[in-house]
């Protein structure tokens, strides 16, 4: 997704609008700490929809265990690459890591899988070395599991959909959802609120909830409305069956 | 605007005119004013806004405990005391407001917008920690209220002297205040006051004591009414009361 870094919202850009709607301002019912896990929490739930967050990583290949943890951010691993040179900047070029299925490396010896290349029961035995030499990996459980090929490249590079800021990390919320994360916010005050004050904040945290869900579909709306290029290039190569387009 | 001193000596007046030897002492009114005085600030300060009754202390002292002193100094924890009473409001809503400048070695305190401590009461202290935007930090601090102590959670490694309050005090003429302060209560509410404080008088001079009064020396004093004690489970008698 494209926007300036420069654009995005502070905590305290969407504190200033939300805490005057609710009367909060002294902090008395929740702590400020409360509003910024929730804008995180807002973040998360429309990144897990729209996946409007696309990372990427570089790291030193582990070539001691062949395993690599997803960031804490990653929730949905899209590609991976391994390379040589720098941290970064590859002297020759980035090579596809595929994905194999069922592969669970159990060190960096053998690893198990449902069928492996030495014991196929209809091709009978291959060797082993055709596809140990191969690039592959697989991610279970949030940890990547590479073959041992890779361990030739020093370096692994993977690009995933993440929530914006790693948690922990203070937020800062792209523009174009500054009215879904203050719906939320509102909405999950006065949701806390009508635990303690049922008959105060009752119909209020009602009509918040009408609020956040004409709010979410906007911006599902805008996500997918959004990388306007990407989208209009793809139409244009499919239309000429230009097969040299983007795949 | 009226004072309290005006109100009270309205009351007083008005309470002399039951009797020429008769009378309250005006220290005793004002205490009695200051109670329907501190009563109707508690009342508007439920359901106003309002900085009429706030004060702000600038410097007040932050102790480390260096020893436990039970009840209430623990070794090793931040705490003030409260420098004066405040009203007991619903999420101690009594403390404005402690903050301590961003930079305290080098600022003056003539920042309003220092680091502003969240209030936490004891029994969610445990959950503050369950999350790291909410954890008790240097710049996310907390107080919590006990008795008439104030203890701080997050300032552990913050080199803290003292810290700015902003209290709502009650009002209180012999010490904190004077007689001729302006409170916006008394305009609002001061025939409500004024009919409270004579209620008080009136029953005083009601006393059974001051009954025997010998000094109007228009009755003989064995005329004088004498007060009877009825238990209030005594049965009338019907015989005195038939018409």
């Amino acid at each position: 997704m494209q926007f300036s870094q420069e654009g995005l919202l502070s905590v305290e850009n969407i504190l200033a609008n939300v805490l005057e709607e609710i009367n909060e301002f002294d902090y008395r019912n929740v702590s400020r700490g409360w509003f910024i896990d929730k804008i995180q929490s807002a973040l998360e739930e429309l990144s897990f929809d729209a996946m409007f967050v696309e990372l990427f990583d570089d790291y030193a290949f582990p070539s001691d265990t062949l395993k690599l943890k997803l960031p804490v951010n990653a929730f949905n691993l899209k590609e991976v690459y391994v390379y040589n040179g720098g941290l970064g900047q590859p002297s020759s070029g980035f090579d596809k890591v595929w994905w194999k299925r069922n592969v669970r490396r159990i060190f960096d010896g053998d690893y198990s899988a449902r069928m492996k290349p030495e014991n196929d029961p209809i091709y009978g035995d291959k060797p082993a070395t055709d596809v140990e030499n191969r690039l592959y990996c697989n991610c279970v459980n949030g940890i990547i599991d590479f073959s041992i090929s890779c361990s030739s490249y020093g370096f692994v590079r993977i690009v995933y959909n993440g929530t914006y800021a790693p948690f922990a990390e203070v937020p800062f919320i792209p523009p174009m959802f500054k009215q879904y994360v203050h719906s939320f916010l509102v909405e999950r005050y006065y949701r806390v609120m009508k635990g303690r004050d049922y008959r105060t904040y009752g119909v209020m945290w009602k009509d918040s909830v009408a609020l956040l869900g004409k709010e979410q579909r906007e911006a599902m709306v805008r996500a997918s409305r959004l990388d306007k290029k990407f989208a209009d290039d793809m139409k244009q190569y499919i239309a000429s069956m230009n097969t040299n387009g983007p795949v | 605007m009226r004072t309290l001193r005006e109100l009270v000596g309205s009351v007083q007046e008005q309470l002399k005119q039951t009797g020429d030897d008769r009378g309250v002492h005006f220290n005793q009114l004002v205490l009695w004013a200051t109670w329907f005085v501190n009563k109707y600030i508690n009342a508007q300060l439920q359901v106003q806004d309002t900085g009429s009754y706030l004060s702000v202390i600038p410097e007040v002292p932050v102790v480390n405990a260096t020893a436990t002193a039970a009840p209430n100094i623990i070794k090793g924890r931040k705490y003030s005391a409260l420098p004066q009473s405040v009203f007991d409001m619903d999420l101690d809503r009594g403390i404005v407001a402690i903050t301590y400048p961003y930079n305290f070695l080098s600022e003056s305190y003539m920042h309003l917008s220092g680091v502003q401590f969240q209030r936490i009461s004891m029994a969610k202290v445990t959950k503050l920690y369950y999350s790291p935007y909410e954890k008790p930090g240097a710049d996310n601090p907390y107080f919590y209220v006990y008795g008439k102590y104030i203890g701080y959670l997050g300032v552990d490694n913050v080199p803290l002297s003292s810290v700015e309050m902003w209290l709502r005090t009650p009002y209180d003429p012999f010490t904190s205040h004077s007689l001729d302060d302006y409170i916006p209560v008394i305009d609002q509410f001061g025939p409500d006051i004024a009919k409270n404080v004579f209620e008080m008088g009136r029953f005083e001079l009601l006393m059974p004591s001051d009954r025997v009064n010998d000094a109007s020396a228009q009755i003989p004093g064995q005329d004088v009414p004498q007060s009877r004690a009825v238990s209030v489970n005594q049965e009338i008698n019907t015989d005195q009361n038939a018409v």
